[in-house]
């Protein structure tokens, strides 16, 4: 349980598992996850640039060796994990303002790892709460924006985005009829005044609010202890089908580590394999072993 | 460190973590930040839409467009940083180097003018709609 006392431990406290039995092995699994997934991400990001060539494959090379010291020896994932840490830090510093969104949740997280030991109870416990927080504070956020926006009530975004991605028409198009769809195909050439990009079929307009009243209300559900369980279940299934839609593999792969890590049984461990293959597999495409196919 | 300050930390850290869409927001109605960076968790709010930047000189009374093919590199340079600054920083992303950089390549010029245009998914309207902002730059 998280250290007794205190606004901030009772904060904490609300992200507490029922069952705290494999909180070890939890967290040692997401330490596991996001140390090779910044390595892998690195990588891809060299693979791909075209300036600062050998700083970008020297950084891909010390995360991957950070990566492969905290899998072989535990005692020092700390150590490998303050290095990673670094490295990310020099990242942020030569890529802002351009700065990924993405980017910042794996360098918060990479923070938590060097911040707290994960093989002491207190300090794992804090860890993997702040984990948790900072999961729905990101959803919650992301609904949010949505609002503020004003894109989503009439299918606004949806609209201009099945005009403009022909992979946004093919996950989406069946929620529109055939004659709106011609409609938005018509609008692709952008231009002022182009438009309007507001569906009128129900579906799409249900889909369109259900999306962002998602992102608001399953917060509270995961924080909730009583329908913890549940809500992650749906809210993995939510991130799987967006993700995957929008072919956005890497961060859906690290979404569905953070959701996961509200299940009190250490799922994320079981699906470690998994994500090694899917690495190996991105970094096949990458280099051209197998069939390119666009992701981000 | 104790494990109570660490606890503090962290939720400080949550605190601004949680607070700061709000404050993102605000810049980018303001100012039109790019909402998909700066970490306010708002992409997928609005599409990644273009900058234009025009560019006119007046000379002998007459304005005349500036074609950027026409532009010595540096002017070139100083245009492309432009467009890409309003992408990322909105109106923060000062015109007054491309106006230097067009006031040294031309200095025959008695003036300058640098619109810069964005494009944007008008919620209310559901078009896509445009801001331009009017930099008139006199040559002194």
């Amino acid at each position: 349980m998280t250290a007794p006392g205190g606004r901030a431990a009772r904060v904490l406290g609300l992200m507490d598992p029922v069952d705290p039995s494999a909180q070890d092995a939890i967290a040692r699994a997401f330490q596991l996850f996001l140390l090779f997934h910044v390595a892998v991400r690195t990588l891809l990001w060299a693979e791909r640039g075209d300036d600062w060539l050998v700083a970008r494959w020297l950084l891909a090379v010390v995360l991957a060796a950070c990566a492969v010291v905290a899998w072989r020896d535990p005692a020092r994932a700390r150590a490998a994990a303050a290095l990673a840490w670094a490295v990310l830090t020099i990242k942020l510093v030569a890529s802002f303002p351009g700065t990924s969104n993405h980017f910042f949740i794996e360098y918060l997280c990479v923070g938590l790892l060097v911040l707290c030991d994960p093989r002491d109870a207190g300090e794992r416990t804090l860890l993997l709460a702040a984990a948790r927080w900072l999961t729905v504070i990101v959803f919650f956020s992301s609904g949010l924006q949505k609002v503020l926006h004003g894109t989503y009530f009439d299918a606004q975004f949806l609209g201009f985005s099945i005009s403009s991605k022909p992979s946004f028409a093919a996950l989406f198009g069946w929620m529109v009829p055939a004659a709106e769809m011609e409609r938005l195909l018509a609008l692709r050439a952008v231009g002022p005044g182009a438009g309007p990009y507001a569906i009128q079929a129900p579906l799409a307009v249900m889909v369109s609010n259900a999306t962002y009243l998602f992102e608001l209300l399953a917060p509270a559900f995961l924080v909730l202890r009583r329908t913890r369980h549940a809500a992650a279940l749906v809210t993995l299934a939510f991130v799987v089908a967006i993700e995957a839609g929008a072919r956005e593999l890497m961060f859906g792969a690290l979404f569905v580590n953070l959701v996961l890590l509200f299940l009190d049984r250490p799922c994320n461990r079981t699906l470690l394999p998994l994500w090694a293959a899917l690495f190996a597999v991105l970094i096949a495409v990458r280099i051209g072993l197998l069939p390119e196919f666009f992701f981000n | 460190m104790p494990l109570a300050a660490k606890q503090r930390l962290v939720v400080a850290a949550l605190v601004v973590l949680a607070a700061w869409p709000l404050a993102h927001r605000a810049l980018v109605a303001r100012y039109g930040l790019d909402p998909w960076r700066f970490f306010g968790w708002a992409m997928y709010c609005t599409p990644k839409l273009p900058v234009r930047v025009a560019l006119r000189e007046r000379r002998a009374g007459a304005v005349s467009e500036i074609a950027l093919r026409d532009l010595p590199r540096p002017a070139r340079r100083a245009a492309s940083r432009l467009k890409k600054g309003r992408a990322l920083w909105g109106t923060l992303a000062s015109p007054a180097g491309l106006a230097a950089a067009l006031g040294a390549s031309r200095p025959d010029a008695e003036g300058f003018e640098i619109v810069v245009e964005r494009w944007f998914l008008d919620p209310a309207t559901a078009h896509i709609g445009t801001r331009r902002d009017v930099y008139e730059y006199p040559v002194q």
